[in-house]
């Protein structure tokens, strides 16, 4: 599964690489418009046209006989009942195509998310490294190694209550690093971004399952059985801005990509 | 007879020379500023003219010999008293106390003879729906209202559309509400509604930690290594007795390494001893407190509203005893629970730029240095960190002010008068309250002073020459070495009478509780106020108003100027003002009737100002609290410093107001008393 995911992720970046040097909502809006367009096919082609077709025009002439026949109490809650039924009708031969979209945009979301989420360490600013242990270890054993531009500013804080070690790091210089944790014999890595690209962070690195292979696709899941459960980092928010005004990745990408899809739904000759 | 402007009614010729009149005088007056200037004035509270030409004298302030060179270095006339919101009061306003009615860190209401705070008042909501038990649903908030009188120098800089930025000027909380960027500075209080209340969680808490004011100090326990308690917050308006909200922290430790992990909320930090951190929000919920005990006070639960501030933890150490310091919980200028800022959304926008600050109205936490929470060195570096934040700001707004065709920009720094109170005595080795560990930090007023000068070095490069820069603080500095009991001193000469005499209750009894009011003729409140118990004014007054009240007056002026210390056979009193002589306006009627101006090394005590009566009626001054300058006010004049030349002879802090406003062509108020100074 991994491999895949790896893939996946691969692609995402060569995409994302093309608009390094831009402002991040380019390259955002880039694959949302993409997404919608390809969401768009996808539903044409899983999805029962005709009949998505007719449950609208239904709707529409009910919704026509309410407007037609605002003195006939009877005409009106009839249309409304049948205006209804359309409705539920429409939304039975929509739910399967839907969840068919869905898939591969969660997927599309889950690699935004590692990307426009948060930002990359500043060289100066400070952060925690966590890691979870199993409860049989000692947490003595739990050391941490940093490289060069990776500056460990406190002793190992170990929290006894949650078998956990922690330790306050600084960033130094820009780069990308493997800091590496030891507990007893195992030995892992977290990788640690510093600088002003636009990467994907991972926040954590859990055992491996097919949960965590899909939802943290930036790091390769910690693998099963080992006496490290977690290793995690906080990164800063990425604050997006355009024009002075704030906006959430997650807000572009659904208005982009949904006004893309409705806009080119009549040359491509989609019914939504 | 023929009318001379035929056809014109007289009603038609009135109504042209008003409309004219109207027109000349919006073109004219005060609507309008006749001159764009650029203009900023550098407020350093508590800088000493003496002080600081010793350090010019030693070349340790370039920037600020650079300017004097091309303008003016003179004196600066205080306010009477020479307290600061007194004297900020005269500059904000262009007059005197009589005209802005603030007249001491502290009043007091005539009717029941107990102090308040002088500069503001908290008013709480006054209407609620009762709830069950305990609770209620408060209708609306509570508000706090600005006391000064008097309209601010901004306002009319704002209605002649100058545009002006005013940082942090002390006795403006709450910000004056005008489209003028304002940020409130001294007189801010915490969350907690205090001057600044700290929190101290440690498992060996000191032997005076009943008695440590401006702060809390929570005995903790830690089991494995953890520990929870509670920073205390703003009382909980759904509360019926406003009860105290809490914001829950658990404290990690790991004894080996030394080492201290601190979680609040979604906020975790990681700290070795020594160790400040950087501004953490906390919040405060309102609603779902479960109650746990005294020992340990919890959070309430999450359930529902909640309001945020911002803390900053130092961790002093880790084991065998555990210590945390938490600030006072500051209105987080991110997001203010209470306007700060006038727009309100100002701070914020600052923040943005710079990060979280202090909000409170005089950072520098001298309290935790006084109750012996902070060591001198600790102290300095919680100062420092103040300076710094400072500076940040500072260096951001002068920036800002640089790219400004033109305007006005006022910036305040409070460091040097904080730190030159409490350490005095690291400078003065003849001083009462000094010893071997304060004498090691010979330089800690000295660098605040080579600091500064880099401040004015910064406004001196961005603004150029073309701007007029003004440099001024609101008064001077002295060592404090004699406390002077002055309500003793009062009850020992028949002035005033106790109702018990014994040295057990004058020690123990405080705001005038054993006084017998029906027999006294004066009190002492305030630092520098002396009140005459007048018959019709004070709830049991004895005095009658006129010439009973002036002889009693000149009476008490005469015997308090011959009053001298025993132990050096010193004058302790150089001068005392009546108010209604050296104040003018509608507000004189509040004003103590005498002021109190003490002589070189002497200030009234702590003890007297709120009302005690210990024994003796002097004492030295052995407190952290070493240097002062509520005395007389023509020994500690502040400093007026301009690259251009001063050519008013014993200018006063009113009359930069007036020099301000007639650098824009904006015309004062009528009641204003200052003139321009250049």
């Amino acid at each position: 599964m991994w491999p895949i995911v790896q893939a996946f992720t691969k692609f995402f970046d060569l995409a994302i690489a093309l608009f390094q040097s831009m402002h991040p909502i380019v390259g955002l809006t880039v694959i949302s418009v993409l997404t919608g367009a390809v969401m768009l096919v996808v539903w044409k082609f899983t999805s029962n046209q005709d009949a998505i077709a007719r449950s609208k025009s239904k709707i529409a002439a009910y919704i026509l006989e309410i407007r037609l026949f605002p003195d006939d109490m009877r005409a009106q809650f009839a249309a409304q009942g049948r205006a209804l039924g359309a409705n539920f009708r429409y939304m039975t031969y929509a739910i399967p195509p839907m969840l068919i979209v869905l898939l591969p945009v969660v997927a599309i979301l889950v690699q935004l998310d590692v990307r426009y989420q948060r930002r990359p360490l500043e060289p100066g600013e400070v952060t925690l490294l966590k890691v979870k242990v199993a409860e049989e270890v000692d947490l003595a054993s739990v050391t941490l190694d940093a490289p060069a531009g990776i500056f460990v500013e406190t002793p190992a804080m170990r929290v006894v209550a949650e078998d956990e070690v922690d330790w306050r790091l600084r960033a130094d210089t820009p780069g990308e690093y493997d800091v590496k944790v030891t507990a007893g014999a195992t030995v892992e890595t977290k990788r640690i971004v510093v600088g002003e690209r636009l990467t994907k962070l991972a926040e954590f690195r859990e055992q491996s399952n097919f949960l965590t292979i899909w939802m943290a696709p930036a790091e390769k899941p910690l693998p099963k059985g080992s006496p490290i459960h977690e290793i995690r980092l906080t990164y800063p928010e990425r604050e997006m801005k355009l024009a002075g005004i704030s906006m959430h990745w997650l807000l572009v990408f659904f208005v982009v990509s949904v006004l893309f899809g409705f806009a080119i739904k009549g040359i491509v000759g989609v019914e939504v | 007879m023929r009318k001379f402007w035929p056809g014109w009614s007289r009603f038609g010729i009135a109504t042209g020379i008003l409309a004219g009149g109207v027109l000349i005088a919006l073109v004219t007056g005060p609507g309008f500023a006749d001159s764009k200037k650029k203009m900023m004035v550098i407020g350093f509270d508590g800088m000493d003219p003496k002080q600081l030409q010793q350090h010019i004298d030693n070349g340790y302030m370039p920037n600020f010999k650079r300017l004097i060179e091309k303008g003016s270095f003179t004196t600066l006339g205080t306010s009477i008293p020479p307290q600061s919101p007194v004297a900020w009061s005269n500059f904000i306003s262009g007059k005197n106390p009589g005209g802005h009615n603030i007249f001491d860190f502290i009043h007091r209401d005539p009717k029941t003879y107990l102090p308040f705070l002088s500069t503001s008042e908290a008013v709480g909501s006054s209407k609620s729906i009762e709830l069950w038990g305990d609770w209620q649903l408060p209708l609306g908030g509570g508000e706090v209202v600005l006391l000064r009188e008097g309209r601010a120098f901004w306002e009319l800089l704002e209605k002649a559309e100058v545009p002006t930025t005013i940082f942090k000027i002390p006795a403006n909380y709450p910000p004056v509400q005008t489209n003028v960027r304002t940020l409130s500075g001294m007189g801010t209080p915490d969350m907690q509604g205090t001057p600044g209340t700290f929190t101290y969680f440690t498992t060996h808490p000191p032997e005076n930690a009943d008695d440590i004011s401006g702060g809390a100090v929570v005995d903790i326990y830690f089991d494995r290594d953890k520990s929870e308690a509670s920073i205390p917050g703003p009382p909980n308006p759904f509360h019926k007795k406003g009860k105290e909200t809490g914001a829950k922290v658990t404290m990690y430790r790991d004894k080996e390494n030394q080492v201290a992990k601190i979680v609040t909320g979604d906020e975790e930090v990681i700290m070795k001893p020594g160790e400040f951190s950087e501004w953490v929000p906390v919040e405060f919920y309102m609603l779902g407190d479960e109650g746990f005990g005294d020992k340990i006070r919890p959070a309430a639960a999450p359930m529902g509203l909640a309001i945020g501030g911002s803390v900053r933890f130092y961790l002093k150490s880790v084991y065998p005893e555990f210590s945390l310091y938490v600030t006072p919980v500051q209105i987080d200028p991110l997001k203010p629970a209470q306007p700060v800022s006038t727009p309100d959304d100002w701070s914020q926008k600052i923040a943005e730029r710079t990060g979280r600050f202090y909000t409170q109205g005089m950072p520098e936490d001298t309290k935790a240095l006084e109750g012996g929470v902070f060591t001198d060195g600790e102290f300095l570096q919680q100062a420092t960190l103040v300076l710094d934040e400072r500076m940040k700001l500072f260096e951001t707004m002068v920036s800002d002010f640089a790219q400004d065709e033109w305007g006005f920009l006022f910036f305040y720094f409070s460091s040097l008068d904080q730190q030159t109170h409490v350490m005095w005595r690291t400078m003065d080795p003849s001083h009462p309250g000094t010893d071997s560990l304060a004498l090691q930090y010979p330089d800690a007023i000295p660098s605040i002073f080579r600091r500064l000068d880099k401040a004015v070095g910064v406004a001196m490069d961005q603004l150029g020459d073309d701007a007029t820069l003004v440099i001024m603080s609101d008064h001077g500095f002295a060592p404090w070495y004699r406390e002077v009991h002055l309500n003793s001193w009062l009850a020992d000469n028949g002035y005033l009478t106790l109702k018990d005499n014994s040295e057990s209750v004058r020690a123990s009894s405080d705001f005038f509780m054993n006084v017998d009011w029906r027999r006294t003729k004066a009190y002492a409140l305030g630092i520098n106020g002396l009140y005459i118990n007048v018959r019709g004014r004070e709830k049991n007054g004895t005095v009658a108003p006129g010439k009973e009240r002036d002889d009693l007056m000149n009476e008490l002026i005469a015997k308090m100027k011959e009053l001298r210390d025993p132990k050096t056979g010193e004058l302790a009193i150089k001068e005392v003002y009546k108010s209604e002589e050296v104040f003018q306006g509608p507000y004189v009627k509040n004003a103590p009737d005498l002021n109190v101006g003490y002589a070189y090394t002497f200030r009234g005590s702590n003890e007297s100002a709120l009302g005690e009566f210990p024994m003796e009626w002097f004492a030295d001054n052995t407190g952290k609290w070493s240097g002062d300058h509520c005395i007389a006010a023509d020994l500690v004049p502040g400093i007026l410093i301009s690259n251009r030349k001063v050519k008013k002879e014993g200018a006063a802090l009113y009359d930069l107001t007036a020099t301000i406003l007639a650098e824009f062509g904006v015309d004062k108020d009528e009641d204003m008393i200052g003139s321009p100074v250049f």
